[in-house]
Order: structure tokens, then sequence, then C-alpha cells
């Protein structure tokens, strides 16, 4: 026999995943329910998953199998995103879904789940491979991963099995708990068994900027330092911390957007083109970027760096209250829902770009962006007719609509030589008219096959945290005037003034 | 009338300066390819309308639809489709001439369509009906095309359908079969199930289908899965719904071990020894279809090479 394999047909297949369980910790909680349940039914119905995908869900509180079912039914009918939900295929997804209920400071609950995994070998055929999410506190995660390694469930029954481990950030609340976390997990794993999840890099238009970047040939000769102004990136929330006072007065603005999810979205749009697309290659350029942001001198802080808290506001016909006044929030919080931050990349691409980053909460609209600012032409001929300048923006926007737009001058019709900026438009979902999977579909996907080139490697999380450690370290020794910014408006006017020192400003998106 | 491309152009040139013209008018010009639509005069006008801006969603392009009669001169017409996306704030519009021709004045016809193509954009041709496709006088046609798109499907033997599709697998262009799509995902689970059991080869397959003859759909995986033995069985079931497809069953065992997928309703049964699940198979349309073949371009050869294999799988008998 000659010709390709008979089982193989890469144009149209997609990739196979082996055959596993997936193990999820908090499986009572709201990430399981809104997300991971719906992606895993969703990843069902466009059969990507193995016929015999078990899901074992893990949590205090006691239930029987088809009491979970039942639960998670719900749960999917009411959050799957643009899917129909099939009851046919549900019974049959229903069918490997079970429950083990229990204390995860207790040993006997790991050695119910390796009884269960056991028994799911053998009956839905799962090959020894499991997945386990770990959907729980942060300060959970040690004790837990502790917990199965001393159960044996780190290793598969045979050497050929896998087992790996998803856990969500925060990864450490600063750069010495970052490290000790990393340090208590590796007690029990290996590096390549831990997918450290930042669902920002599962969007498809976070991962379209490495297709728009490395596979066009005229863009990467113009994005470096000879012709790129400035970056900025924005990620605005017009919602508050809606009932998560308690949690967000802990974290914050630069812990919980900026130290990950933005940085990670920086290293993307600035790292080197990687060698392959693999994971290793593409992970090592974005370690070696963030590696490469120039640390801020405590000194400097007050000028590369805006602390912000919303105060009350009236927007519209509503009275919206302060971040002091929402639930569980104390009264003097010095919590940042508003940061801003101007970093540097030490390289030859990049060195003298700054590179601005704002986030925040009760901003006027929800809206994540990054915009390249290019230089103005060398010689401005027309200059004196449009009496204004603006330079070449490419915009790269995340959500809520994803896609690419370029600005550039047009002349106006008619007589005389009168230039307009205009807008050249890609649209992400209109172009491809076809669903694109949620940032948790990718994810799980991409870890059940054992792909984590969007997953955030220790290197990276520990050179996140150096980046933003001395802003931290200042802003926590320092007392703040709060409330510095109006609900509904772009954030504190030193924010503006952090730009105006370089002679920028803050785009409106 | 003569009918002339330049103005079919400014026709179109005409039409999106009027829909510029609106308020705020956001409107999105989107051209990925030319697809020139081949088919004959009677065919149903509603449902190729409906395909069409199905897949002019996923594949924004130039439709040229070419209404092949038995007789009258060649006339054209210019307009464009859009649609609003659900939630978009731009409406997003695509180009479609419409050329009317027959048999006698198909020759007439490629100069025009030279002038219509897009630019430095790739040509599919998709030609539904295969005795149409396989007529001498649409070649010139056909050769335009990078990608030519037939369906056999609507033939009942694969036997009645080889020749035409031998025949055109050696044009100039890449010959696609909308029936072999029709077997991708049953191809793709069986490879899925197959990798999980650390297959390489099957050692025997069995495949069952409803109606008559050696359906092209069976025959295109007998070809792909290529086992030492293979059982064809014409089942005794009623043809089911359109899109639906006849494959009944597919079974194939290898290392001591069968896996068998069988139609269920719109989904599949899914049985490895004792285990068994489920997978959705909807019904197809056409427009899923082309949506698959359509991102395929360039050479397919797992297709080609099962094409070349089809006549071992009829000569095994059934």
């Amino acid at each position: 026999m000659s010709g390709p394999h008979p089982f193989d047909d890469p144009l149209r297949f997609e990739r196979a995943v082996p055959p596993s369980a997936v193990v999820i910790f908090g499986a009572n909680g709201d990430l399981t329910k809104r997300k991971l349940l719906p992606s895993l039914y969703r990843l069902a119905y466009e059969r990507r998953l193995p016929a015999g995908l078990a899901i074992v869900g893990v949590s205090r509180t006691a239930m029987s199998d088809e009491q979970f079912r039942e639960k998670m039914r719900e749960s999917v009918a009411k959050f799957l995103e643009d899917s129909p939900f099939d009851a046919e295929l549900w019974n049959d997804f229903a069918r490997g879904l079970f429950y083990v209920a229990g204390d995860i400071a207790d040993a006997r609950l790991y050695e119910a789940i390796g009884v269960k995994l056991k028994e799911l070998d053998e009956a839905r055929q799962t090959g020894g491979n499991a997945l386990f999410y770990l959907s729980i506190q942060p300060s959970q995660y040690a004790a837990t991963v502790a917990g199965l390694g001393a159960a044996g469930l780190n290793r598969g029954p045979r050497p050929e099995c896998w087992r790996r481990f998803i856990i969500e950030k925060p990864f450490g609340h600063d750069e010495a708990s970052a490290k000790e976390l990393s340090r208590d997990l590796r007690a029990v794993l290996d590096e390549n068994q831990i997918y450290r999840i930042d669902h920002y890099l599962g969007k498809e238009t976070v991962q379209n900027i490495l297709a728009f970047r490395f596979g066009n040939g005229i863009f990467e000769p113009l994005w470096n330092r000879r012709y790129v102004a400035q970056v900025q990136i924005t990620a605005a929330e017009a919602i508050g911390v809606e009932g998560r006072g308690a949690y967000y007065q802990e974290a914050g603005a630069l812990r919980d957007m900026i130290q990950n999810h933005m940085l990670q979205v920086m290293s993307t749009i600035a790292m080197e083109p990687p060698a392959v697309y693999e994971p290793a290659a593409v992970r090592d350029e974005r370690a070696k970027l963030l590696r490469s942001i120039l640390a801020v001198k405590p000194e400097d802080v007050a000028t590369h760096a805006v602390k912000g808290q919303y105060g009350p506001a009236r927007i519209g016909e509503s009275d919206v209250a302060g971040f002091r006044q929402e639930a569980g929030v104390d009264p003097q919080a010095q919590t940042d829902t508003y940061a801003a931050v101007t970093m540097f990349v030490e390289n030859w691409r990049w060195a003298g770009v700054p590179f601005y980053i704002r986030t925040g909460k009760r901003l006027p609209k929800r809206v994540t962006d990054i915009a390249i600012q290019f230089n103005q032409a060398p010689l401005s001929i027309f200059e004196r007719e449009s009496g204004q300048t603006w330079p070449n923006l490419l915009v790269v926007r995340i959500q809520p609509e994803e896609g690419i737009s370029l600005r550039f001058f047009s002349k106006l019709p008619g007589a005389g030589m009168k230039l307009r900026p205009v807008t050249m438009d890609f649209n992400y979902g209109t172009s491809f008219g076809t669903r694109t999977p949620t940032a948790y579909e990718t994810l799980l996907l991409d870890a059940l096959e054992g792909d984590a080139t969007l997953y955030t490697r220790q290197d990276m999380v520990e050179a996140s945290w150096s980046a933003v450690q001395p802003i931290l370290n200042v802003w926590g020794e320092a007392k703040f005037d709060f409330p510095n910014y109006a609900a509904g408006s772009w954030g504190p006017a030193a924010s503006d003034e952090m730009l105006a020192r370089r002679g920028h400003v803050w785009r409106v998106p | 009338m003569e009918v002339d491309a330049g103005r079919l152009l400014k026709e179109l040139d005409d039409n999106w300066r009027q829909l510029g013209k609106g308020e705020g008018s956001g409107v999105l010009r989107a051209c990925a390819m030319t697809l020139i639509v081949v088919v004959r005069e009677g065919a149903d006008v509603q449902e190729l309308g409906v395909t069409l801006a199905d897949i002019m969603h996923e594949h924004p392009n130039r439709t040229i639809v070419l209404r092949v009669g038995e007789a009258g001169e060649v006339t054209a017409r210019a307009s464009l489709q859009c649609w609003m996306p659900f939630g978009g704030r731009q409406q997003i519009c695509c180009e479609q001439i419409e050329i009317s021709a027959s048999l006698a004045t198909l020759g007439a016809v490629p100069p025009v369509l030279f002038g219509l193509m897009v630019a430095d954009l790739p040509v599919a041709v998709w030609c539904p009906d295969l005795g149409l496709a396989d007529l001498p006088e649409l070649r010139p046609v056909l050769k335009l095309a990078s990608k030519v798109i037939v369906d056999s499907s609507a033939t009942l033997d694969m036997r009645e359908a080889l020749p035409a599709l031998q025949s055109l697998s050696s044009g100039s262009w890449r010959l696609a079969d909308l029936a072999w799509a029709r077997v991708t995902r049953w191809r793709e689970a069986m490879a899925h199930l197959a990798d999980a059991e650390g297959w390489t080869t099957a050692e025997e397959a069995e495949i069952t289908w409803a109606g008559p003859g050696v359906p092209p759909a069976v025959a295109y995986v007998g070809a792909w899965l290529r086992p030492n033995h293979m059982v064809l069985r014409c089942g005794t079931e009623e043809m089911a719904a359109h899109g639906a497809g006849r494959i009944r069953s597919l079974c194939v065992t290898a290392k001591g071990r069968q896996v068998c997928l069988r139609r269920e309703g719109t989904g599949v049964a899914v049985e490895i020894e004792r285990l068994k699940t489920g997978m959705v198979f909807p019904l197809l349309c056409d427009a899923a279809l082309l949506h698959e073949e359509l991102g395929v371009f360039g050479v397919d050869a797992v297709f080609e090479a099962a094409l070349l294999r089809v006549p071992e799988v009829l000569n095994a008998g059934v």
C-alpha cells in the first residue's frame, strides 16, 4: 500500500484529543457552571472530544452523580454561548459526568478520586490520562496538588499516561508569593504538567495578533522603534466590582489585570518572531519580551504609574456608587480600581518606545484594544492644508468587536488638497461568519491535546511580577487621596498628565 | 445585446456608490475570491439564493451565476447582496453577477468572465450538476478556475458518476466533490477513534447504507480506509432525508477490537467494545459543504488518492 496514512487528513480534520478524564475541583462554583461545562459540552457538540471522555466534578457539597448531572444540565442550557442545546447529545454527554464529594484537606478525597479514575479507565476507556482543573481559591492550590501527589495522582497508572493541571490566576499576590506557589507546585509536578491559564491568550484576536504579525510580510518591517511612536493598550470595563468588592479590594487593577492579562497581550504584540509555531518557541519569545521590560525605579513610579479609584457619579438616569460605597468594601480602601503605567522594553526593537497600559472599572465603556501609533510622515507637505496631524494608527480590537483597523489619510473629493483621516476595517466576526470558539473552549482543548502555547509559564509569571512589583511597593507605602475619578469618566487627570509629559494623549477607544 | 464586462463592473461600482451615500452607511466591502456557479436554467432559484447568501457570510466573494439553457443569447446583470450581521453596526455587501447562456453560446462566455474575475484572488467554479460539469462546452469556463467543485451525491451508484469524475480530475484545475465533503465527519470521527486505539491501518471494514447501488459516499469512505478486507453491504432501510447521507454504519476492526459508528437520527452512536456514546451529525446543507471545500485550496492529496482508488472498491463487489 502507498499514499497517505489511512486515518489522516490534515487539511480537513481537527487534531484528535486522546482518551482522557477531566477532574474539576470547585465543580459547584461559578466558573464551572458558566464557562467550563458549557465549553466542554460545546466541544462535544463539535465532535472535538474523545468518545469516552469522563468529567469528574469535585467539591465539598454532597451530591450524587445524577444530581450533579441535573445541575450541570441547567447551567449548560443557561450559559451556552451562540450554540443550540441538543437534548440527545446532552444525554450522551451526561453519561460521562461523575461527582466526588469531599474536603480538599482530607486525604480520603484523593483516594476517592483515584478509585473513580481507575473505574473510568476501565468503563470509559480514558487511557489513564487526566486533566485536573483547579477552579478553587489560589490559597488552596498548594494543598490540593500536595494531596493529589500524596495519593499518587500526579502520575498516570502507566508510563505513557499523562497528568496535567490547570490553575487559574492570580499566581501569587506579589513576586515572592508567586515564587513560593511555584515551589509548592514544583515539589509535586513537573513544569510541563502545569497549565497556568490566562483566558485573554485564548481569545481569537489575541491569537490573531500572531497570525497578523508573522503570517504577513508587510507589517513586521514597520514593527519597531524606527516607525512606531507609541503603543497604547486599554482594557476598560463599564461595570464596577459587581459584588466582588471584598476580593477586589485586596487585588486591585494592577494585580488583577495588568500583571497578567495585559502584560501577556503586550508580550504578544511586542515579542520577536519565534522560529516555529510550537509551545516552547512561542513561550520563550513571550518570556524574553517580559524579561526585557524595564523595571520602574521607585523614584520614577510617580511619573510612570497612576493609581485611581472611582467615586460616585450620576450616569444617565442612575446614581452610581463609588468604590468605597460598594458592598464589602472598606470605606477607607486604598484599592486601585484604575491603573495606568508607562513601560519601556529594553531591546533593539523597542528601545525608547513607550507602552502605555491602562485598565479600570467604571470607565465609559467596555473595550479592550491595542493601538500602535506610527511616526508622522517625515515631511508633512499637506500639514498647512489640513491644519491637524493624524498619525497612522493600527488598532487591534480584542473586545467587544474583534478586529483590526488602520487609520490613514485620504484626500477629500473635490478641488484642493484637503485631507481626512479614514479607517480601513477588518472585522473578525463578520469577515468569517463562522462561530468563533470561546477562550475556554480553545484553552481546554489545547490542554487536553498537550499544547501549552497559550498558557503562561512560570518564568513569564515571574517576569510579569518583576515588571509591576516596584510600582506595587511604592503604592503600598503611600496614602492616596481617593476617589480621584468619577464613575463614567476615562480615569484620573494624572493619567492624562503622565502621557502629556511625552507629548502624547490617550486615544478615546 | 452585447454583454460587456466593463459595463457590468460599472453597474457594480454605481451600486457601491449608492450604498456609500447612505447616512452613516458603514458598508463593509468584502471579497475573498471569485465564485462561478454553473447551473441549468431550470435550477431552483430560491434554494440557490439561500445557499449563496449563506456561503457569502463565510467566504465573501464576487459570485457569477452562469445559467445554462437550451437556447438564447448571452445576457447579464449585476447586483449587490447585502446583509447586516446580527448585532453588527456595518452592513456587509458582496457582488453578484448573473449571466444566462445556452450550450451553443457558452463559447462567448469566458471572455466576459475574464473581465469580471476579481484580480489577484482565487477563482472557484461550483457546478453541482455532474452531467453539466462534464459537458465539453463548459470546459473553457472550468479552465478559468483553480478549483472546480461538483457533487456526485445525487447519483445513486458511484459507477455512473465515476467516468465524469475521472474525466474532470484530469483538467488544469483541482477537482473537488461535495460527496467527499459529506463524508468528512464520518472519516474524522473514525480517524479520531482509530487514533485513540493506536491503529495505523484498518484490518477489516464494513459499511452499510440505505438505497440501491453503491453510493459515492460509501465508495469514498472505502477508498479512504483501504482496509485489508472490506465488506460493503446494502441495507434494507429507506433512503433518509436529503442531507442525512446514505451511510448507515461504518465498522472498523483492527488489533482484535472493533469500533462502530451507526447513524441514529441526527447523530451517530459510537460503539467501542462495551462503551456506547453518541455524536451530533446534523443534516448537511450545500452551504456547509461548500464552506468546507472553499476552505481547501491547493492540492487535496487525500481526496485525490481516494478518487484513484474508487475503482478498486467498486470492483471488490457488494
